[in-house]
Order: C-alpha cells, then structure tokens, then sequence
C-alpha cells in the first residue's frame, strides 16, 4: 500500500510569555523529531500521557498550524492549509448550534460549492450511515452526546475527504455509547476505505480500533514506538477484547505509556514545587521590603 | 354490574374534572402574574381615599385612568404617543444600523479594538442624559438633537454587546470551520454572525430600554409633543390626573417594546435552548 500520510523530522515550538514581563518568553517544545508513515487506507491510532502533543499533531495534519521545522506530506506533497481533503472529528463534537443535524452535515458541503438539492441528498445518505435518519431537523440541543459525534462523523465523512482525523472523539461519552460508536466507526471505515488518524489516551480504545498504534513520549511530544495490531477483521469478531493476543499487546502498550506518565507526572510535580517556591521567595522579599 | 357502572361514572367524573381543571389552572397562573401589579394599583387606590397621602399629589388609580380615557377620546395622547413613538424608534433603528457593523467591525478586528476600547470605556461610562445639554448646544432644540440622543444612548449597548459576542464565538467553532477550508469572509459570515446574534440581541434588548428612557428625558427639555412633553406640562399646570396617565403610558410603550423584543429574540434564537417545544 502506498503512503498516504508522512512526517518527517516534524518539530512543533510554542513561544510562550511567562509572568507580567514583556521579554520573558520562554520556548516551549511539543513536539520533537516526528517521523511517522501512515499508509492509504490505514486506520492509525497514537496513544500518549496527556500534554504530550497528541492534538497539536492533529492540528498540524489538519493544516490549522504549521510545523516549526520539517515536513508533513500528504500523498507526497507538502500541507499548505487546511483543506477539504482532510476532515477533522473533535473530542467537543463542535456542531454549530443554530443549524439542524442535517444543515450541519451540509456545511463542509456547501464550502466545497456543492448544489443544493445534492447536499441535502448526501446530507440524508450520512445521516443513515450514522444511524440517525429521522433526526434531520434536530437541533445540536436537542440530541445526547453519541448522537452529537454521530453527527460530526456524518459532517465530516459527507465531503469525502481522503483523510479523517479524530481528536479523542468518544472521550467524552459514556462507556456503552462509546463502544457501540466504535463499533460503528470500524464498519464505516471498513465500507468507506478512509485513511484515518485517531487520537485517544484509552488503551483498550486504541488496539481495539488500530491496525497500528504510535505511542508518544511525554513532554517534548516523540514517536516512542509504533506497534502492529494484527487483526483482520475487527468488526466481524464477537469479543475482541477478551481475547489472549488482545490484552498481549494491550499490556505492552500498557508498560510503554506508563513510564511516560510516570515522567510526564514528575515534570509537572516539579513545575508545581517551582511555582510555589516562586511565589513563597516573591513573598519574602515583600515581608522584607 | 353496579361495580362497572360505578367506575365509569368516576372516569366520567374524573375526566370532567381534567377539563375544568385546565382553564383554572392558566387562571392561577395569571393571578401568580398580576397580583404583585393588581395590590399596588388597590394601594393607590385607596391610599388617597383614605387620607394616607394627598390626594392632590397623588390622586386614586380610577381617577388617573378617567384622566387617561378622556385624553385617549380627545385624541392628544395618541398625538404624544404617535410623537414619541416615532422619535424613539427612528433613534433606536439607527443605532442599530449604526452600531451593529461597528461592532462587528470592531470586534472582527482586535488591533482596532484594542486602539478604541479605552475611549468607548469613557463614553460608555458617561451619562448619556448629562450629555443632553451639548447636544442641544450643537443640534439645536428640535427633533435632531432628541434623536441624536436616542441614537447615541441606544447605540453603546448595542456595540458593546456586539463586540463582545464576535469576540467571543467559541474558539472550537471556528477552529472546525477553518479546518473545512472556510475562507475569513465566509467564516464571518457563516460562523462568527450567527454565533454572535444572541449576545447582540441582549443588546438590542438593552438599548430598547434606554432608547424610552432618553427619550422622555428629551421631550421634557424643549419639546412640544410628545409623553415626556405632556408630564412635564401636566405637571406644571397643575394636571395631576394627567401627569400619571402620562406616566401609565409610557411604562406600557415601554412593556410593549421589551414585549417585542423578547419575542424577536426567541425568534432568532429558538435554536439556543428547549424552550421551543
């Protein structure tokens, strides 16, 4: 298969102002030396502490900022901007609330200058991709937490893009609902051959839907180790999860996070005890002065 | 069999009482509503009757709505309401004509914003009426100078509101429309707008209140129609009756307005929350 999707020696810097000083900017890395392939059609998942820079990468890929040195290619040619090529699901649904379920799918469609009577066709077709025909004219208001990312699933796959980029969609479901989307996830991938990059800190999550999955380091934000998930069909399998080579490979994803959480906990403890430290001096010198 | 018989004449019994139950129920609701209302206008009423205040100052409710009835049939209320009416409307519609793109502008903008916002600060916090007398200076004593007043009091709720509500459009909104290649006009357009029409509308809805307050305020200095002109000349020519029914009117223009709004508002908002059932 060829490559879709391929970092190459991406760094992200943040300058950040710290304090009420004009100059004290301090450089702040997100991410650090990123190379990373994913293949057409490829269902890749990374994994990482939270703060290691999962959902800059996404932002990255998106086109929504650029890379402070290196390449992303897609399909061999350099991200200039965000494009219709590329959808993108958030954790917050991110549905505008004055538009119907339906005019919400519409949207990317009516970007890409698409007529009205197609839009509101293709508009319907998602709609029952997502199980949700029948909720045309609901309000984002209106609908529970699955429905809503049913829905920007819907708004996102119905402009086709080649790629589709998820930033930790079912986060913020409840545990039923998130399974069953995932679920629904897998058969929408296996019927539409979207390359997809999907972002989570679940682990079950992310060897249950990955056919690979990059764990990340903590602070500056790596490519720890990327490792195979050797299912065929997931979707056909009646209980993936309590199966022996299922929670193999979980327990080795399992072991590589959890140093980098250890980590990533140790430098935020520390930024904590720097802080307060600051603040107690500050006080000092006032109680003296 | 009686058994049978019995139960249905409950049913019958019961659901009769469902349907006589219903008006009643709205009834408790109205009374819930005006009664606040209903026992100030019963003190007003009787306050004056029994000599708890003169009732040359403060003459009972029945005789001030006789006053008003008899200025409604010579036709003069409804000339100073038509007046009043007329001034606070073309006052309050351009400001929003006025204000709206402003804000929108202002608010679109941040390096314009951050220029201007210390000077709106000082204007907002100025008293619009204690700017009267110049606009009188400037504009004269005529209708230019009343609407002005209208437009420029009216106006800072409603940029003010606008400026926020652009500003403020969820990040993640925006961020999700770029990410769909929107261009910065059809973003405008399609996202920040819509997004900003509830925090525009309590504007709206603000300076509506203002645009009646001024107005009285600048139909009591030099005017010759008009509600706030008919309290003050009621008032100097020793027409109490009058003088509240003046006031009656204008806090009922003023219900109205706000009625109107509020019913606009969901309108173009129904999208926010459940109260479209």
């Amino acid at each position: 298969m060829s490559v879709k999707i391929s970092f190459q020696h991406v760094n992200k810097v943040f300058n950040i102002k710290q304090g009420n000083e004009k100059n004290s900017q301090i450089q702040f890395t997100a991410l650090h030396d990123i190379n990373l392939e994913v293949k057409k059609g490829e269902f890749m998942v990374i994994v990482g502490p939270s703060g290691c820079g999962k959902s800059t990468l996404l932002d990255l890929l998106g086109g929504l900022t650029k890379p402070t040195s290196g390449k992303i290619l897609i399909d061999g040619k350099s991200i200039t901007g965000p494009n219709l090529d590329r959808g993108i699901v958030f954790q917050q649904y991110a549905l505008f609330p004055w538009k119907t379920a339906q005019a919400n799918i519409e949207f990317g469609l009516e970007a890409k200058g698409i007529s009205k009577s197609e839009r509101s066709e293709r508009a319907k077709y998602y709609l029952s991709l997502v199980g949700l025909s029948g909720f045309e004219n609901r309000y984002p208001h209106e609908l529970s937490g699955g429905m809503k990312q049913r829905i920007a699933i819907a708004r996102s796959l119905a402009y086709d893009p080649d790629i589709l980029l998820m930033d930790e969609p079912f986060a913020a479901l409840d545990a039923q609902t998130r399974e069953t989307l995932q679920s629904e996830l897998l058969s929408i991938w296996e019927k539409t051959k979207k390359t997809i990059v999907f972002i989570t800190h679940g682990i079950d999550e992310a060897v249950y839907l990955g056919q690979r999955v990059a764990v990340m380091t903590s602070r500056p934000g790596q490519i720890k180790q990327v490792i195979d998930v050797p299912f065929d069909s997931r979707a056909s399998e009646e209980d993936l999860r309590s199966n022996q080579e299922f929670s193999e490979i979980r327990h080795r994803i399992w072991t590589l996070l959890r140093e980098e959480v250890l980590k990533a906990q140790e430098l935020e403890r520390n930024k904590h005890l720097s802080t307060s430290y600051k603040n107690l001096s500050k006080k000092e010198v006032i109680a003296r002065g | 069999m009686a058994s049978v018989g019995q139960t249905v004449t409950l049913s019958e019994k019961h659901s009769r009482r469902k349907v006589l139950s219903f008006p009643n129920l709205s009834l408790k609701k109205l009374f819930k509503r005006f009664i606040a209302i209903f026992a100030l206008l019963i003190i007003w009423e009787i306050s004056p009757r029994l000599g708890i205040v003169d009732r040359t100052f403060l003459p009972p409710f029945s005789e001030v709505i006789q006053a008003w009835w008899q200025l409604v049939l010579s036709g003069e209320l409804l000339s100073h309401f038509k007046a009043s009416l007329a001034r606070s409307l073309t006052g309050f519609s351009l400001a929003i004509l006025f204000a709206i793109p402003l804000g929108l502008l202002l608010g679109w903008y941040r390096p314009l914003a951050e220029i201007l916002t210390p000077l709106l600060e000082v204007f907002r916090n100025t008293a619009a009426l204690a700017l009267l007398p110049v606009f009188i200076l400037i504009l004269g004593i005529g209708e230019t100078s009343k609407i002005s007043i209208i437009v420029y009091a009216c106006s800072w709720p409603i940029l003010l509101n606008t400026i926020s509500g652009v500003k403020n459009v969820d990040p993640l909104l925006i961020k999700s429309a770029k990410s769909m290649g929107l261009s910065s006009f059809r973003l405008f357009q399609k996202v920040i707008l819509p997004a900003s029409i509830p925090t525009i509308f309590t504007g709206i809805r603000l300076a509506g209140a203002s645009s009646i307050l001024v107005l009285i305020a600048a139909e009591m200095v030099g005017a010759k129609a008009g509600l706030g002109y008919l309290i003050n000349y009621a008032q100097y020519n020793f027409q109490v009756p009058n003088m509240y029914a003046g006031i009656i009117t204008i806090s009922a223009l003023g219900l109205l307005f706000n009625w109107i709004l509020i019913k606009l508002e969901r309108y173009f908002t129904s999208w926010k929350s459940t109260q479209s059932e």
